[in-house]
């Protein structure tokens, strides 16, 4: 069993001697999180396997549960972060055990999207443009790959500066510049116009 | 010439559909790790070597975003304002008031229960989240866009360096400040000119301690005048 501990700290202790997953965590809602953000991130051949993926993963939190009774605090960011590994192992897994690898050009493993998007012409686009992006990342200078590749992650420039120790005008200057050589590269390309 | 909005999105959206290659566990970093990058808190060199692996390695970028919108899922939840407001009705404006002075009269009793409990061995513990950080700034009070100054009050860590960060409800970052030795803030008004007037800013301190923990706030909210 587990008992809260301080009120507003989202912390738990651990009382040895019990097993099972304890009740005062919120599993619902960490199934619920767990599964909105494997839908709104992943691929649609891995989010339609989100249950299984997710249920491995809520499994792997339990055991490490288990494994850590004997008067130990837990907080509720730590399971948050456990949670997230065994999603992402588990769906690194499923990656290398893809039942239909395709080979490209280079005879790389790659996995097709199956169905990714209702317009396929539009979604072999984007994976086009995709794998030219990458190609182009690879080119820049570090400072502004490294910019770039955040916010193309979707972090806004502070955000950047923030990540990377930089002030908000540098973290700035280098993205514009870092998108400024990519789209060039892009556009050297043939792509994306 | 600046690239816009929607350009930027075709972009994201491209870099997000490239296909995924099979990760390779001796090269792709652990998911931990990219946990921790997408929160900031590796040392900088890793957090560098993390962004880069994700640059060139489609599985880890699709990671990263994972955690980042896991998150986020955690930020929103912690924030307790809904991001559309419907207004009440001057009843339950009053039933509300009510409710907020029991809910602030309950975290009175709480709190200084809290401060009387017996010291214990702190035990395993990570993530060191809410720690002594309160805001000084009246709950509710609008503060005027050309003094919107930000003061917290954190006790117990005399030496530390404070970050702050500042967003509206649906999490765009208005400004961030790091460093700050004072406990106090004041949001540049050019940061603020285009937000419309009583757009509620959340706000939340870390601070760096000076024996090389970190301490976060809870998220506070303070609307624009």
């Amino acid at each position: 069993m587990l008992t809260p501990d301080t009120p507003g700290k989202p912390i738990l202790r651990a009382v040895p001697g019990t097993g099972g997953f304890p009740p005062e965590i919120d599993l619902a809602g960490l199934r619920a999180d767990l599964k909105r953000a494997v839908a709104q991130t992943c691929p649609r051949w891995l989010s339609d396997r989100s249950e299984d993926i997710i249920q491995v993963a809520l499994m792997r939190v339990m055991e490490i549960y288990r494994k850590r009774e004997g008067n130990v605090e837990l907080s509720s960011f730590y399971l948050r972060k456990a949670a997230y590994s065994a999603v992402v192992d588990e769906i690194r897994r499923l990656r290398r055990r893809q039942e239909v690898p395709l080979e490209n050009e280079s005879s790389e493993i790659v996995y097709e999207p199956a169905a990714e998007s209702p317009d396929p012409e539009r979604a072999a686009v984007a994976r086009e443009t995709g794998r030219a992006i990458q190609d182009c990342l690879g080119r820049l200078v570090r400072p502004r790959k490294l910019a770039v590749t955040l916010n193309l992650q979707g972090h806004s420039v502070p955000e950047i500066g923030k990540l990377l120790s930089w002030s908000t005008k540098k973290a700035e200057n280098l993205v514009y510049r870092g998108l400024s050589d990519l789209r060039g590269c892009l556009d050297s390309k043939g792509v994306g116009r | 010439m600046r690239m816009d909005d929607d350009q930027l999105a075709t972009l994201r959206d491209a870099f997000a559909a490239q296909p995924n290659t099979a990760p390779q566990p001796e090269i792709c970093p652990p998911p931990e790790k990219i946990w921790d990058a997408v929160r900031g808190e590796l040392p900088p060199d890793q957090l560098r070597e993390t962004v880069e692996h994700t640059a060139l390695c489609a599985s880890c970028a699709e990671d990263w975003r994972l955690a980042r919108t896991f998150q986020a899922q955690e930020t929103a939840a912690r924030t307790v304002t809904p991001t559309n407001v419907v207004p009440f009705a001057p009843r339950q404006r009053l039933r509300n008031f009510a409710l907020a002075i029991a809910a602030a009269l309950a975290l009175v009793v709480v709190g200084v229960q809290w401060l009387q409990r017996p010291q214990t061995d702190p035990g395993y513990r990570e993530g060191g989240e809410q720690a002594g950080i309160r805001s000084l700034l009246p709950e509710g009070e609008a503060l005027p866009r050309d003094r919107f100054v930000l003061r917290w009050a954190a006790p117990e860590i005399p030496g530390a360096e404070y970050d702050v960060q500042v967003s509206t409800e649906d999490l765009q970052v208005v400004a961030t400040a790091e460093n700050l030795r004072g406990a106090e803030y004041q949001v540049p008004e050019s940061a603020l000119a285009g937000l419309p007037a009583s757009t509620r800013l959340l706000w939340k301190v870390e601070a760096d301690l000076p024996g090389g923990g970190r301490l976060s706030s809870p998220t506070f909210v303070t609307p624009l005048r």
